[in-house]
């Protein structure tokens, strides 16, 4: 049983590993392990992704051109970071994302509000 | 926050080593390499900070590195979705790169023959009108059977020229995983489960090639037979794919 719910929460995740990406590099322009220590802390650990997803999910993103990357040199001696932005069309992307997100998440409410 | 001088010493050739088993573009394993570095880096300095450090020890990268699924873990987030599916190559591309081999080692083994007759001729009489008209150009062209040289002196070249176009593939297909024929036609040799081939594999998948007849029947076999696996005999007995990259 627990198995069950497991997976069913890590379904969820996945899912909204794209958006949190989404999110958090629309509000400025971060590096991946930034990413993936934001989403942490931004959901006080509900949404504990790993590096095993963000990396996947950021190249996903931007070979879709939903965002883009630089490099920039953080300071000499050091391996330069990959800052990745988002896109217009990433935004209008977000936008999408949100609004599903937040009508699936309002039905399933009201779905539960009938117990 | 700067590295400990063991910390730096140990990143560049440990991110190297996690993706040199994976088949990539050049192009994509520089970015990999850097960004992994970068991952890396971030992910030690944080622990740093926290111990409260100044500079980033080798501990807080292999920790890091740990946290972040391990060599393999951390190489599958990074290379998956960048690696597009293997795609096998069965003839022309191949036939392309080994013709540019060819090439590259005919003007190379000019030099090598011209090297051997002027040092060794005197001591076989070469050039004192005892000489063979038959021609083993057949048999071996990468010795260029000049046949008015002495048969032993014509089997010497042939011997010097085999070690030379063995060594040319063993060496380059087991380091670099490719001859200069296959970089140049984005071609790579790779064992069917993804590791690169050791000496030995390259030194046996490439000793058809020192017989013309003995490679043209090991490649009409794979186009006969294995047209699916794209395997020359030689290839199937070894267990290695030629595939782009």
């Amino acid at each position: 049983m627990a198995e069950d719910v497991d997976r069913w929460t890590q379904q969820i995740r996945k899912g909204s590993t794209r958006l949190a990406i989404l999110q958090l590099v629309s509000e400025r322009e971060r590096y991946g392990y930034e990413i993936v220590t934001s989403i942490r802390e931004r959901t006080k650990g509900a949404l504990e992704v790993a590096e095993g997803n963000v990396y996947p999910a950021l190249h996903a993103l931007e070979a879709e051109g939903h965002i883009t990357s630089s490099w920039r040199e953080v300071e000499p001696g050091v391996p330069p970071r990959k800052y990745y932005r988002i896109t217009a069309r990433g935004r209008e992307h977000r936008s999408k994302l949100v609004k599903e997100w937040k009508d699936y998440a309002g039905a399933i409410a009201r779905l539960l509000e009938g117990e | 926050m700067q590295m400990t001088t063991e910390a730096r010493a140990w990143l560049d050739p440990t991110v190297r080593r996690i993706l040199a088993r994976h088949p990539l573009g050049d192009a994509e394993r520089a970015g990999i390499t850097y960004e992994l570095m970068s991952h890396l880096h971030a992910a030690g300095e944080a622990r740093a900070t926290a111990a409260g450090h100044s500079e980033v020890s080798r501990q807080d990268l292999e920790l890091a590195l740990m946290e972040a699924g391990g060599e393999e873990g951390l190489a599958a987030a990074f290379v998956q979705p960048l690696s597009k599916p293997l795609e096998r190559v069965l003839f022309w591309r191949r036939a392309g790169a080994f013709a540019i081999d060819v090439l590259l080692l005919g003007i190379a083994l000019t030099f090598v023959h011209g090297g051997v007759t002027l040092l060794l001729a005197p001591l076989f009489g070469a050039g004192t009108g005892v000489s063979s008209d038959e021609s083993l150009w057949g048999l071996f062209p990468w010795g260029f059977h000049d046949s008015s040289l002495p048969p032993a002196f014509q089997a010497l070249i042939a011997v010097a020229s085999a070690v030379v176009v063995m060594g040319y593939f063993t060496l380059l297909e087991a380091r670099e995983g490719r001859s200069l024929g296959k970089r140049a036609l984005e071609l790579r040799v790779m064992r069917v489960d993804g590791q690169p081939l050791t000496s030995r594999d390259a030194f046996l998948r490439n000793l058809a090639k020192l017989q013309p007849f003995v490679l043209i029947l090991d490649t009409l076999v794979m186009l006969l037979a294995f047209p699916k696996e794209k395997q020359r005999v030689s290839d199937r007995i070894v267990g290695t794919i030629v595939v782009r990259a």
